[in-house]
């Protein structure tokens, strides 16, 4: 991979067009279409260092910076993970790339509960459209039942596995081929995906990350990156950010530019802010993820396992309706992975179905990010999980035996719940001006003009959904929008 | 009539012979628990071993496969007494599934017509050995 690495001494009181914070999902997306747009300098500060793939891979690890060590957890019994270096979370995900359904972001006008977004699926659809492009996401068509769309997938959707092909013989409308940026087949960058199982670590690099994704995009001549670049706070005046002071081998920088892109994970962005005295509205409040759970049913003469990558089934039949108003929606992941091995019957050994349930949460400000008085660090207080959620759980471990009646299920398995999805999100969220909200509908920030807010700390609600396509649609838009009004507010 | 004194001393003699055996068999019990569940299949010594210590030192796994080793002792020890408990067996249960898989997916077993295996290690690439990758 080719960067064009600056030291902190280099960077130190230069004045930049533009400064990003981070290198996940959020920043990258928005470095991807700033660079269609900035004529002038970037700077891309990353916290981390770089690990190529081939250490990651050799060291059975994303990142040496443990996530434990990067911030406080009062609560422990709830973890939060996050990678710490070059690309974020780019490296560590598995690559599960559905949509928000259109009602996710309207759930307090439709169903009383949560808040509404300020922007609707149809703002965002085009966006994921370029997203699915970038990442070369393999979909099934027929998602777009649930899910509109305006463009296809740019890869075949994966094979599914024997029990998904007959759910989608059986509800054609609620039964789906996981969309996913995992490659269907092999493309420029990336190879077949050959459901090896280990996508956090994946082996033959089948899996969309910035590594392989977004080289281009990090070697242009306009983008430096500084690594081991932790920022400490930004300096700002009454509606304007001015510079931020970063520090490296315990030594502090400070670098100035026009405009910054706050993109550091839903702990870490809203930790800088409150370091630098931005307190603005509820910031670091209404930490949240999913609530999820694994279940497994057994399946008498149907076997599993033959799909072609890890997750090939998504199930929205519990996904969006008046039960929202009550409790919240789940999705049903099919997994082709024996996520607790092969039955012990040499005939039967792939007649199993393990399932994951995945619950949308209503976001509290009892779950929040803070800083220690003294060390300035995040402090993550996680109080309890919704109501909401825990009901939306049990209504589906209620419904699943209907909604699993075309597969011939012989006996289901007590779920187990699941510490965390890896989402960290809604620290820092998107809504209108007094609601308590931080960013507006173009994710600036709305005190401070010229800073941008990327990555799920700017989610309003939860989805059942995974986030890192709707992270990256965002930021496209994000970028997109603030040129686009950048040029406007020139000409006039 | 036997008396509860020698019942209990009787059970518990019972019980040690059992975990006496058990630890015996240890050297060979999952060969033999695999065959019993998968049918018979050639591995050298070697081969075996090197599973066997990767088995039961698993970091992923850490202390599963002794805490299921002692679920299978217990289980056929308390199977000679009375019906091993719902608990024992479920363990025991996620003990074989744990094997059985680890064992299929380290040694081309699904691929292999004549079961002489051998043991590749954990986790090699495109483990799913019933994806269909076509």
């Amino acid at each position: 991979m080719f960067f064009n690495i600056v030291s902190p001494a280099k960077v130190a009181n230069e004045l930049y067009d533009l400064v990003i914070i981070g290198s996940g999902f959020g920043s990258s997306f928005f470095l991807s279409e700033a660079l269609k747009h900035e004529p002038g300098r970037v700077l891309v500060l990353e916290w981390g260092q770089y690990n190529p793939w081939t250490w990651q891979i050799e060291n059975r690890t994303n990142s040496p910076v443990s996530w434990g060590s990067t911030f406080v957890n009062t609560t422990p019994e709830k973890p939060w993970n996050t990678t710490i270096g070059f690309g974020g979370g780019t490296n560590c995900w598995f690559g599960q790339t559905p949509r928000f359904h259109p009602n996710d972001f309207k759930l307090k006008s439709l169903y009383g509960v949560g808040k509404d977004w300020p922007i609707s699926y149809a703002d965002l659809e085009p966006y994921y459209c370029e997203a699915e492009e970038i990442m070369q996401v393999a979909g099934d068509s027929a998602m777009g039942a649930v899910l509109p769309r305006s463009k296809p997938f740019p890869l075949p959707a994966h094979k599914g596995s024997t029990p998904d092909r007959i759910m989608m013989q059986a509800t054609p409308d609620t039964h789906f081929i996981m969309p996913t940026a995992r490659a269907s087949r092999q493309t420029d960058t990336r190879t077949k995906c050959c459901a090896n199982l280990t996508c956090n670590l994946c082996p033959v690099q089948a899996k969309f990350s910035a590594i392989n994704g977004f080289k281009r995009e990090y070697a242009d001549g306009q983008v430096d990156i500084c690594f081991n670049a932790e920022v400490v706070r930004l300096n700002s005046d009454s509606n304007h950010v001015s510079s931020l002071i970063f520090s490296s081998e315990g030594q502090e920088h400070q670098v100035k530019a026009e405009s910054f892109v706050l993109g550091a994970n839903g702990i870490q962005s809203p930790a800088i802010l409150l370091r630098s005295g931005m307190d603005y509205a509820e910031t670091g409040k209404r930490l949240h993820e999913q609530y999820s759970i694994s279940v497994e049913a057994y399946l008498d003469g149907v076997g599993n396992f033959d799909g072609s990558t890890i997750t090939t089934g998504l199930n929205y039949s519990l996904a969006d309706g008046e039960f929202r108003k009550r409790h919240s929606s789940v999705l049903v992941a099919f997994e082709n992975r024996w996520t607790r091995g092969f039955r012990p019957d040499v005939k039967r050994l792939t007649e199993t179905l393990p399932m994951i349930i995945v619950a949308d949460n209503i976001p509290s400000t009892d779950n929040f990010v803070g800083i220690d008085a003294n060390s300035g660090k995040a402090v993550v207080t996680h109080l309890h999980e919704s109501k909401y959620a825990k009901d939306g759980i049990k209504n589906a471990l209620d419904k699943l035996p209907s909604l699993l009646s075309p597969l011939p299920v012989e006996k289901i398995f007590a779920g187990r719940l699941r510490g965390s999805e890896s989402h960290v999100q809604g620290t820092l969220r998107m809504g209108l001006e007094g609601d308590g909200s931080i960013v507006d509908r173009n994710q600036i920030h709305h005190k401070y003009r010229n800073l941008i807010i990327v990555g799920s700390s700017v989610f309003a609600t939860c989805s059942p959904a995974n986030p890192s396509l709707t992270i990256s649609a965002l930021s496209i838009r994000a970028a997109r929008n603030y040129y686009r009004s950048s040029r406007e507010g020139e000409e006039t | 009539m036997i008396s509860r004194r020698n019942f209990i001393f009787a059970s518990f003699s019972l019980a040690g012979v059992s975990i006496g055996y058990g630890l015996y068999r240890e050297k060979d019990f999952l060969r033999d628990l695999l065959e019993d569940i998968l049918g018979p299949f050639e591995m050298s010594d070697v081969d075996f071993a090197a599973f066997k210590s990767d088995f039961m030192n698993n970091p992923a796994n850490i202390n599963r496969p002794k805490k299921y080793y002692g679920a299978y002792l217990i289980w056929s020890v308390d199977g000679l007494i009375s019906p091993p408990s719902e608990s024992i067996n479920q363990k025991y249960e996620e003990y074989k599934r744990q094997l059985i898989t680890e064992f299929i997916t380290s040694t081309m077993w699904v691929q292999s017509k004549n079961k002489k295996l051998k043991y590749y290690r954990f986790k090699v690439p495109c483990s799913n050995p019933f994806a269909d990758l076509s």
